[in-house]
């Protein structure tokens, strides 16, 4: 008398297998997308307040300079020197400051304030006397120093 | 012990973790957003308007100093009164501003640089018996300056004295320059003319300008018996009057005339950009016909009205200041009480003229200058052979001198004659020029002491 023997039919430990996997797999999707789309906001978050920030700079910077340019386009101003304390870094990264088209009004001269990562550039006007020129050159974050020499605006670290 | 195996919970721990770091950076971009706040509400331009505010000030101490000074030593020379007087003044107030500069953690200095020579006229006597004519003569259409710019000036003049006529009179007297009103003239270098009459009407005075071409101001009142005419300030008794804006349109220099002086009493003063010596030259020779036939103002040791004294016109100084955040270097240029345009043309501050020998068309002059605005100065001297520049021939010159000096000039021809007119012109480099002429005898003086011309 033979009796075949019965195929395994017991697929509880299988069950639990599928079950880790299953559950393994979609925590860890989970988990990835939600980190994913939180660090895609933070980053897009970050630039948005690299680039108020550095607007924020420029604007003080260029205000600063049109105040300097006020005094010394009145009688008798041989130098002056006014000096600016801007954050050294904005939101974690360091930021340069250049004068483009430097020269006499009319220029069209402007800030540019770059930062690399998150790569965010601003421009801000430049808005002078009809007589002053503004020499080029190019900072970075920290103290900043506005001189007049007797002739045209110069921006320095300090 | 199943649990040991069980791995799950590490996944959320790390999942956690991620997310924990991924607010975190969320936290710290937040916080730069609030610095980016706080960066944008601070006052931006303090530093430079504590510059400013540090100039404001010594502008106004040395525009109280060169007042005081002018005030309180009136008589004495302008040596003294700019070198001993003026810089002690200044002196005192540089150290008590760094003084108290020092208190708020900055530094300043202020020093001087150069004090330009000028004159007050006075007319200080309160008689109603002391009509605005000059000293000598009996004219009462007199130049009280000629050709420069003028501050501080101020007319009281007595109510009771003015003439009493209507308005209609007071225009026509204007446009014609007739006799029935005292007014004012003034003449700038661009020979435009306005006029300023000063009348009463019963219980007013009254004060009306006109522009010579048909514009009258309104007309200004007061019922004080003496009110102040203040030009700088454009105020009749404190009170603001439009009859005096026509000021604000003068352009270089003023001659400052005044007509029908018999018909009006009282006090003036006023100060012009032209040193003591040279301004009584120019004005006798307007007055006059040259600077010594007649005097049109006494000087302050006869005690007498009106009278001319030296006077510090305007200073130029060197201002510092240093503060934590501010740097300022500048010179200041003050003129206090100014009416019109400020002084910028050179003024002659000693012209002298010596006829050593006998007849020969020889005279040496000496002079020296000086420029508000610290200008080089050239010179010019030029004899002409008659009694004024007009009927004269310009027979020698002497251009591009120095700013002092002394030179000979000399008739070279063969024809002398006996009265030779000298004349200096002074010029700076921004092309302005003052003139004053000399009238002198080919004598080898020797009766300077007692005729005219020497």
């Amino acid at each position: 008398m033979t009796s075949e023997l019965p195929l395994p039919t017991d697929t509880r430990a299988v069950s639990t297998t599928l079950g880790y996997v299953l559950m393994l797999g979609i925590s860890m999707l989970l988990i990835t997308g939600l980190v994913t789309a939180a660090g895609a906001y933070v980053e897009n978050q970050r630039e948005q307040v690299v680039r108020s920030e550095l607007t924020v700079i420029g604007e003080q910077l260029s205000a600063d300079l049109a105040a300097v340019d006020r005094l010394a386009r009145t009688w008798g101003t041989d130098r002056e020197a006014v000096t600016r304390q801007l954050p050294s870094d904005v939101a974690g990264k360091t930021y340069t400051v250049e004068v483009v088209n430097p020269g006499p009004p009319g220029s069209g001269s402007y800030l540019e304030l770059t930062t690399s990562g998150p790569e965010v550039t601003v421009t801000v006007m430049v808005d002078l006397g009809l007589d002053t020129t503004i020499a080029g050159g190019s900072v970075d974050g920290g103290a900043v120093e506005i001189v007049y020499d007797g002739s045209e605006l110069v921006i320095r670290n300090g | 012990m199943a649990d040991v195996d069980d791995g799950r919970g590490q996944l959320l721990l790390i999942g956690g973790l991620a997310l924990a770091v991924v607010l975190v950076s969320l936290a710290l971009i937040l916080n730069s957003v609030i610095f980016t706040e706080n960066l944008a509400t601070r006052n931006v331009g303090s530093d430079v308007e504590d510059a400013a505010e540090f100039r404001g000030e010594t502008r106004g101490s040395v525009a109280g100093s060169i007042r005081h000074v002018n005030d309180v030593y009136r008589g004495n020379d302008f040596t003294t009164l700019y070198r001993d007087e003026y810089r002690t003044v200044l002196r005192n107030i540089s150290a008590r501003t760094a003084n108290a500069k020092a208190v708020a953690g900055t530094s300043s200095d202020i020093e001087d640089v150069f004090g330009h020579p000028g004159t007050q006229i006075v007319d200080n006597n309160e008689s109603t018996f002391q009509t605005f004519t000059p000293r000598s003569g009996s004219i009462v259409n007199w130049t009280v300056a000629k050709n420069g710019t003028f501050r501080r000036f101020q007319v009281t003049p007595n109510k009771d004295e003015l003439a009493d006529v209507t308005q209609g009179t007071v225009e026509d007297t204007l446009k014609h320059e007739q006799s029935f009103v005292f007014f004012i003239k003034f003449t700038d270098s661009r020979n435009r003319a306005w006029y300023v009459a000063i009348w009463q009407n019963s219980s007013n005075m009254n004060v009306m300008s006109y522009n010579g071409s048909g514009g009258f101001s309104q007309v200004c009142t007061s019922t004080a018996t003496e009110a102040t005419l203040d030009f700088t300030h454009q105020t009749i008794d404190g009170h603001p009057c439009r009859a005096f804006e026509f000021t604000e349109e003068m352009e270089g220099t003023t001659t400052i005339e005044y007509w029908n002086g018999d018909l009006a009493a009282g006090t003036y003063r006023l100060f012009v950009d032209r040193a003591q010596e040279s301004l009584r030259d120019v004005v006798n020779t307007a007055n006059y016909g040259n600077q010594c036939s007649a005097e049109t103002y006494y000087r302050p040791s006869d005690d007498a009205s009106p009278y001319t004294a030296p006077a510090v016109y305007s200073s130029i100084v060197f201002a510092t200041y240093r503060s934590s955040s501010a740097e300022y270097d500048g010179e200041i240029y003050v003129e206090p009480d100014p009416i019109g345009p400020n002084a910028v043309g050179p003024t002659v501050t000693t012209f002298d003229v010596a006829d050593s020998s006998g007849s020969d068309g020889e005279f040496t002059v000496s002079w020296n200058t000086s420029d508000p605005t610290n200008d080089r100065v050239n010179v010019t001297l030029r004899l002409y052979n008659d009694t004024d520049l007009l009927s004269g021939s310009d027979v020698d010159n002497e251009t591009d001198l120095p700013a002092s000096g002394t030179e000979k000039l000399a008739d070279p021809t063969t024809s002398l004659v006996s009265t030779y007119t000298i004349a200096v012109f002074a010029n700076d480099d921004q092309g302005n020029e003052r003139l004053v002429t000399q009238v002198h005898e080919d004598d080898g003086d020797t009766d300077i002491l007692t005729n005219c011309p020497p």
